[in-house]
């Protein structure tokens, strides 16, 4: 059954997957989230979320299988998973809303 | 080997715990991480990153898979099972507790990770310098290796090629006879550092071995006709992979070996590597190609007396080893019949054949068994530091689940399941022992890493393999993350039934007096271990340091050593001795060079000393092999030999003279004695270099000169006999050149003028001699190294685990004690009383221990350069800091009786 709230590492690894486009698998998400974060997961917990993220309803998973080697599987997030992070951003940045100049930067 | 690929267990291990549908991509996208990993740290770094994916995986795949397995009303909150979430829960609370008490994680995670980290880098090189593994061949329980065995001499000889030919004949027991001996040529167009390292076999090698090529094929029968053979070559995959880049096309280009042109016609399967340990070979070529290969000459293959083959067989179907040898003693005799100038009872001669199977074959059984002592040492020490590690933990975890019964107790009476209380408890071991088995891999692997880039004592093409064992891995995790569940569980049982009445209020209950006769023994085997621990690696010091105290007999600065052969192969002596002598007066013309002297071996160079013999005449109708040197005038003076009387070698000593001879004191010592030797006669029967017996007719020689003898500690010197090089017959020469400045300022100089081939600087790449001399001892200086810090984790571990039983066993009794003194005993009396039982411990565990030292120390006898395994310094040493380091365990809680109010410590409880 679809869900209808985030984690925060489940809203990192959705927004990585968009991040890495079209060719989303897990080493580009890994990097996306590494690269922007400047923090390192295990691959262990990104597997795992891309499952639960999957079983969930948030994103679909496509099997592409190469000439030789073993097949990798690619991520896309779905409608439902778009409007969760729409909605999500939505109650952030609403929370957000006065606080700019108390946490502004630097 | 391939480096990059990823480890074979772990990915299985990882895939087990996948869902189906992601298991393959998963795979590949681990294996794209491990590669990227492996480019940037090392394999090494790469390969314990890919097994800590093993627990990392296990802890997120395995625990939903067993959690979505249950009834799903069991989630209560967001995709996490109601175990995952009580284990979550556990190891927080560990944690926690842990971060209270740092003393018991600190000890814990350090002592297991270097109790790993030493018996998984011992096992590591143990397994590779003893190992039995035969490689990657086809039915290795068919195959044999074959050796000729000598009269009074070496068990496992090589065999000459017409001897081969003879053993290949045998086929009612052998499917197939296979002949390999190494050869080590030069990539044409490299430096003179580009060895290349073969294999001359047989044309039917890899028959024998029962393998295929990965790419290409085998030799052809029509390839390999002795005498007649083609130049075709055979990569090992390694060379393959290294120099020629996996290039798939390899197959019919073309290769340059010592200036002559191969055809590569295959690549070997990865992994085979070679059929001597730790030599990696880059491919193999066919014996008997015209004009010879290395030494593989015309003359070497038709004379039975150059043994220079090693053989390996392959059983037919249902044929025994013990049919093998049977048939083998038949054809020796009909040998020894046919060939009385080879095959015989004479010392030196061939005797018989001896048979192995092939997996004891990796290194040479006599070898075998002087390095089996040494590392049956290594290895106990290191089970002993592992051993010190389990100890540490069960102890500090016991303690640790003592402190806490009240707890339990509290937790029990609120109602938690025993189970529940039983995984809580043990939760602590688990992670401790995750935490330091972690870190012992990390460790483990630095050290191999470490040990296989050391310096060789010699500049041979040996590399060993020493990529960690995943077996020896697991099993060293298994053994310390096992006794720390143990460790932790028998408390932790115990502790999940307490009688709870005395626990809640702060009582022991009734176990108590059983457990602490359990952390008694546990303090006195920790005790007991580290002492011996601590006295062998001292032990293993002092034989190092005494070792330096070793006097080679010459005086070797400022001298630079080249090692040269004639210019061809079968040249006459005179011509050969002419060049040699035309060699010297070359160099001596030179500005950077002082003097030059010419012998047939170097004395003091651990590799060459014993390389000539001559076989003396020792009586009526006995005779012995002594090591011999052929040497020019000048040159014992320019080593400042010193001479005990007579005179050296001189320039009267020339061909057409008498023959002369000197020889050093242990000669005299052991055919002359009480005689002062000079004006005696040496009678020389046979003449014999490397293994290779000399077509040499006998000789007598006048005793010239004694030279006192080199001293090596704990050595017995041999006798040595010195001729003079202008009467031998060189098959070789030691260029000493004595340099103006440094010896090292010299060698580039040798390189250049004397036009070194690779095949020359096998034996010895030109050196200055003092180095040549310290290598001897730069093994022993690496173990002093290991050993002296084996001894120092030692000491540390064992201190640590004692502080933690002693101060235990001290604080137990303080409550008595505080009430004794609260009844009227003076606080000196308790106080002794307290630090005399932790030193009761201590001196029963150092008496034990003195005891296992002694018998440790029996195994290594012969290494320890002729130190007494008794000696004062080490197991002195050994007592009085590890007594020490009990004082202070004991000391520290027991001065709290003296700085406290009794009352206030008996209000603590």
């Amino acid at each position: 059954m679809p869900k209808d709230t985030l984690g925060e590492f489940e809203h990192l690894v959705l927004l990585a997957i968009l991040q890495a486009g079209d060719d989303a698998y897990g080493v580009p998400v890994m990097d996306e989230i590494q690269q922007r974060t400047g923090r390192r997961f295990a691959p262990a917990a990104v597997y795992v979320t891309l499952r639960r993220l999957e079983e969930n309803g948030l994103i679909r998973s496509r099997l592409e299988d190469p000439a030789e080697g073993r097949p990798r599987r690619f991520v896309e997030v779905t409608d439902h998973g778009l409007a969760l992070l729409r909605s999500t951003r939505r109650a952030i940045t609403s929370m957000w809303e006065g606080l700019g100049p108390v946490l502004e930067d630097g | 080997m391939n480096r990059t690929a990823v480890p074979a267990v772990a990915r299985r291990l990882v895939g087990a715990m996948l869902p189906v549908e992601w298991r393959e991509p998963i795979l590949r996208d681990l294996a794209e991480l491990y590669e990227r990993k492996a480019a940037r740290r090392g394999p090494v770094i790469a390969r314990i990153w890919y097994w800590l994916q093993v627990p990392s995986f296990a802890v997120r795949f395995g625990l939903t898979r067993i959690g979505s397995r249950g009834a799903s009303h069991a989630r209560e909150g967001p995709g996490r099972p109601r175990v995952a979430r009580d284990a979550w829960y556990d190891v927080q609370h560990a944690v926690r507790t842990l971060v209270k008490s740092p003393l018991v994680a600190i000890v814990s995670v350090i002592s297991l990770s270097v109790g790993i980290a030493a018996s998984a880098t011992v096992f590591t090189l143990a397994s590779a310098f003893l190992g039995r593994d035969p490689g990657p061949i086809g039915e290795p329980d068919r195959v044999v290796a074959i050796y000729t065995a000598e009269t009074e001499g070496r068990l496992y000889d090589e065999t000459s090629f017409q001897d081969y030919l003879d053993v290949a004949s045998l086929t009612d027991v052998f499917g197939s006879v296979g002949a390999v001996r190494m050869g080590v040529l030069e990539w044409s167009g490299g430096g003179a550092r580009d060895r290349a390292l073969v294999e001359i076999v047989t044309g039917n090698w890899f028959d024998v071995l029962g393998v295929r090529p990965v790419l290409g094929r085998p030799f052809s029968p029509a390839e390999t006709v002795v005498g007649n053979a083609a130049a075709v070559l055979v990569l090992s995959h390694a060379a393959w992979v290294d120099r020629f880049g996996s290039d798939p096309g390899i197959i019919g280009r073309s290769a340059e070996l010592d200036g002559r042109t191969y055809t590569v016609v295959g690549v070997g399967p990865p992994g085979l590597a070679g059929r001597f340990l730790g030599m990696r070979v880059d491919g193999w070529v066919p014996v008997g190609i015209p004009g010879g290969t290395y030494h593989a000459t015309d003359r070497e293959l038709s004379d039975r007396r150059d043994r220079d083959y090693t053989l390996f067989a392959r059983l037919l179907p249902g044929a025994s080893i013990a049919e093998a040898e049977s048939r083998l003693d038949g054809l020796a005799t009909g040998l020894r019949e046919q060939y009385a100038d080879t095959w015989g009872d004479q010392s030196g001669l061939a005797a018989g054949f001896t048979v192995l199977p092939v997996s004891e074959s990796r290194i040479p059984p006599d070898g075998r068994a002087a390095m089996t002592g040494l590392a049956a040492f290594a290895m106990v020490l290191a089970l002993m530091v592992l051993l010190v590690a389990c100890a540490n933990v069960g102890g500090v975890l016991s303690v640790r689940a003592h402190r806490r019964t009240r707890e339990v107790a509290i937790r029990a009476s609120l109602g938690a399941s025993r189970w529940r209380l039983v995984r809580l408890l043990l939760t602590d071991g688990v992670l401790l022992s995750a935490t330091g088995g972690a870190l012992g891999l990390l460790l483990a692997g630095r050290a191999v890493e470490g040990i296989g880039s050391l310096p060789l004592p010699f500049d041979a093409p040996i590399r060993l393999d020493t990529s960690i064992d995943a077996r020896v891995l697991l099993f060293t995790l298994a053994v310390a993350v096992g006794s720390a569940m143990v460790a932790g569980l028998a408390p932790a049982l115990r502790g999940s039934r307490p009688d709870l009445q005395p626990a809640l209020r702060g009582e022991d209950g009734s176990g108590g007096r059983r457990r602490f006769g359990f952390q008694r023994l546990l303090a006195v085997v920790q005790i007991t271990v580290a002492t011996a621990l601590v006295a062998a690696s001292g032990l293993a010091l002092r034989s190092v340091q005494a070792a330096s105290g070793l006097d080679p007999g010459i005086d070797a600065r400022g001298v630079a050593l080249a090692w040269k052969e004639p210019p061809r192969e079968n040249m006459p002596p005179e011509a050969a001795r002419r060049h040699f002598l035309d060699l010297a007066d070359r160099l001596e013309a030179m500005p950077e060079v002082g003097q030059v002297a010419l012998a047939r071996t170097a004395d003091a160079y651990f590799l060459l000393e014993d390389m000539s013999a001559v076989r003396i005449a020792a009586g009526e109708d006995r005779s012995e092999w002594v090591a011999y040197n052929a040497v020019t005038p000048g040159y014992m003076e320019m080593l400042g030999m010193r001479l005990l009387s007579g005179r050296p070698i001189g320039a009267g000593d020339r061909a057409g003279a008498p023959p002369v001879a000197v020889v050093n004191q242990a000669f005299v010592d052991r055919y002359w004695p009480g005689s002062g030797g000079l004006g005696q006669r040496v009678r020389v029967l046979g003449w014999r270099d490397f293994d290779t017996a000399l077509d040499r007719p006998a000789e007598t020689l006048d005793v010239v000169g004694i030279v006192a003898d080199a001293r090596v500690p704990g050595e017995t010197t041999s006798p040595r006999i010195w001729l003079s090089f202008l009467q031998d017959e060189p098959v070789h020469a030691v260029i000493h050149a004595r340099s103006r400045t440094t010896a090292s300022a010299l060698v580039p100089v040798l390189y250049r003028e004397l036009e070194l081939t690779a095949a020359e600087t096998i034996l010895l790449a030109p050196s200055s001699y003092d180095s040549l001399i310290g290598r001897r001892f730069a093994g022993n200086r690496i173990l002093s190294r290991v050993f002296g810090a084996a001894g120092l984790f030692a000491l540390v571990l064992a201190v640590l685990g004692v502080y933690g039983v002693v101060s235990f066993a001290v604080n137990r009794r303080l409550r008595e004690m505080a009430i004794r003194q609260a009844i009227g005993a003076s606080s000196a009396h308790t106080t002794r009383k307290l630090i005399a039982e932790g030193m009761r411990l201590a001196a029963a565990g150092v008496i034990i221990g003195l005891a296992v030292a002694g018998a440790l120390a029996g195994l290594a006898r012969s290494e320890l350069n002729g130190v007494s395994p008794a000696d004062p310094f080490a197991i002195g040493g050994a007592v009085v800091l590890l007594l020490l380091g009990a004082f202070a365990a004991a000391a520290t809680p027991a001065r709290r009786l003296l700085r406290v109010h009794p009352m206030d410590i008996l209000r603590e409880e």
